[in-house]
């Protein structure tokens, strides 16, 4: 028996302007609301209402058979609720039909857990909250951002009350382990660990339109044979990717809507195939061994670790810099600057700042709006320089004040 | 070497017809598909004899996919589940797949006949 669990990544970051030196002190607006504003009703368009559109059809075809997950951030939210009410509808709706999880993760898709936990549980917090406002979901099943985990983290996570936790299938944590099985963590007790199988996620997410790709163009009957194979050496196929693949990294034309269209009939054509939910499928198998994790293993690039975040020392400051102020920025309780504070805390601001531009050039260059790592570095930098100065300007009022 | 130690395997194997069993040390019997060997190239191992009889045609590309100078998957497979630490001690050694071939067959020659 296989139990397929699909959890798509719905993300879009508050993308910074070009935030000049010349702004700090006179404009506190970091963000390129144009851009942001862009980018989502393109990706509304050509990904988000259509795939939504497409994940409806599919649940109400198969009458409960089909299931997936989403995990998708606050600030993919809040731009929805600005620009694109019609997404956050959808995504309702679909929570409506009983065959939809949702995942918890950080608000504003952070890395918080590495600098600041206090941080971290304020950041799953909030979103449990939106979750719960707009879906009326409860997670049981948590995912960090960019699947980045560690022993530690699991444990974490396990304190917290969660019943499984995500993260990368990798080979060099796995050995000669299967990705197919439910593990626990090293570290764990209690906590399922779910792991992606990351051939088969990224025969989908990016190869499926690779015309270099020897098993180019993938079929759904292709596909549905090697998932298929899997029946006797596995309980479950984590397939985990952005929801983005659909129609904006894979662009319709390639067929990858007609491909998903298709796919779940093919698959249940088996009958020891099924589809679950990550918690379903943490819920119906016990764990068959443990997995150590001591270093943090993420999702990305080729390397599967934080380098794509902090790898260079314009990341590392830029990072260090902006969780020194957490304290300060908090105190002041003044919601604005807070929630200022906390979009930067986005990983995406850090990933744009990467300069490894050798294997995996070609994504990073793909996901940044800017020219290049040190532009962005620049704007975030100054922007934090700004919310510096915003304090300098409370401290120096409450001072006069008290005098 | 590698020839006498195949034909007394194809006797091993007669009489100890390859069947699904418990993890026990030194079973040549097939383990569980939850701890069964996951190569790269989507092959599934259950036992040291499909091991030894996998590395006869495993590519170099995937000899060395799981055998790096940080890690042999092999060798952690063979401790982890087998328990069988001699022998993983002997294949971190291996640095070919024949090698390693011929050290798993001795190992079950001796240990079982």
């Amino acid at each position: 028996m296989v139990a397929i669990s699909f959890y798509f990544q719905v993300h879009q970051p508050v993308r910074l302007k070009h935030y000049s030196v010349f702004d700090i002190g006179h404009n506190h607006d970091y963000f390129f609301h144009q851009k942001n504003k862009e980018v989502i009703e393109k990706v509304a368009k050509k990904c988000y209402l259509p795939t939504n559109r497409l994940m409806l059809d599919l649940i109400n075809q198969f009458d409960g058979k089909f299931k997936i997950s989403y995990s998708i951030t606050g600030t993919a939210i809040e731009q929805f609720q600005h620009y694109a009410p019609e997404v956050l509808d959808s995504f309702k709706e679909l929570a409506k039909t009983g065959c939809v999880e949702f995942l918890s993760e950080t608000y504003y898709h952070s890395l918080s857990y590495l600098y600041s936990k206090k941080e971290f549980v304020e950041q799953v917090d909030l979103h449990k909250k939106m979750l719960w406002k707009h879906f009326r979901a409860k997670p049981t099943t948590f995912r960090n951002t960019e699947l980045v985990f560690n022993n530690e983290l699991g444990k974490f996570i396990e304190d917290l009350g969660y019943d499984a936790v995500l993260a990368e299938g990798a080979d060099h944590i796995l050995g000669w382990r299967s990705p197919n099985f439910v593990y626990r963590p090293r570290t764990c007790s209690r906590i399922k660990l779910l792991l992606k199988n990351y051939k088969l996620s990224d025969d989908i997410a990016f190869r499926f339109s690779n015309s270099s790709w020897a098993d180019y163009p993938l079929s759904v009957e292709k596909y549905a044979q090697w998932i298929n194979a899997i029946n006797g050496n596995g309980t479950n196929l984590n397939l985990f990717m952005d929801y983005e693949t659909f129609g904006e990294h894979q662009w319709s034309t390639t067929g990858i809507f007609n491909f998903m269209r298709h796919l779940p009939q093919e698959l249940l054509k088996h009958p020891d195939n099924s589809f679950k939910t990550p918690s379903e499928v943490a819920r119906e198998n016990e764990s068959v061994g443990e997995i150590d994790m001591h270093n943090f293993v993420s999702w990305a690039d080729l390397e599967r670790d934080l380098s794509a975040w902090l790898g260079n020392q314009m990341q590392q400051t830029a990072m260090r810099e902006l969780y020194v102020l957490e304290n300060e920025v908090k105190r002041t309780k003044d919601p604005v600057l807070i929630s200022d504070w906390r979009k930067l805390t986005t990983s995406d601001h850090f990933y744009y700042m990467c300069t490894k531009w050798f294997s995996d050039g070609d994504v990073h260059k793909y996901f940044n709006p800017y020219d290049s790592p040190y532009d962005c570095f620049i704007a975030f930098m100054n922007a934090l320089n700004d919310i510096k100065h915003r304090l300098d300007v409370r401290h120096r009022k409450i001072i006069r004040e008290v005098a | 070497m590698v020839k006498r130690v195949k034909e007394v395997m194809k006797k091993v194997r007669k009489e100890r017809p390859h069947d699904e069993g418990t993890v026990r040390r030194g079973s040549i019997k097939a383990v569980p598909a939850e701890v069964s060997f996951y190569a790269i190239d989507g092959s599934r191992l259950h036992s040291l004899l499909e091991l030894a009889d996998c590395l006869e045609m495993m590519s170099d590309d995937t000899f060395f996919y799981h055998v790096t100078p940080t890690k042999n998957d092999f060798a952690a497979w063979v401790r982890d589940v087998f328990k069988e630490e001699d022998l993983a001690d002997r294949m971190l050694r291996a640095g070919s797949s024949s090698r390693m071939q011929v050290m798993i067959l001795r190992h079950l020659l001796a240990k079982f006949l």
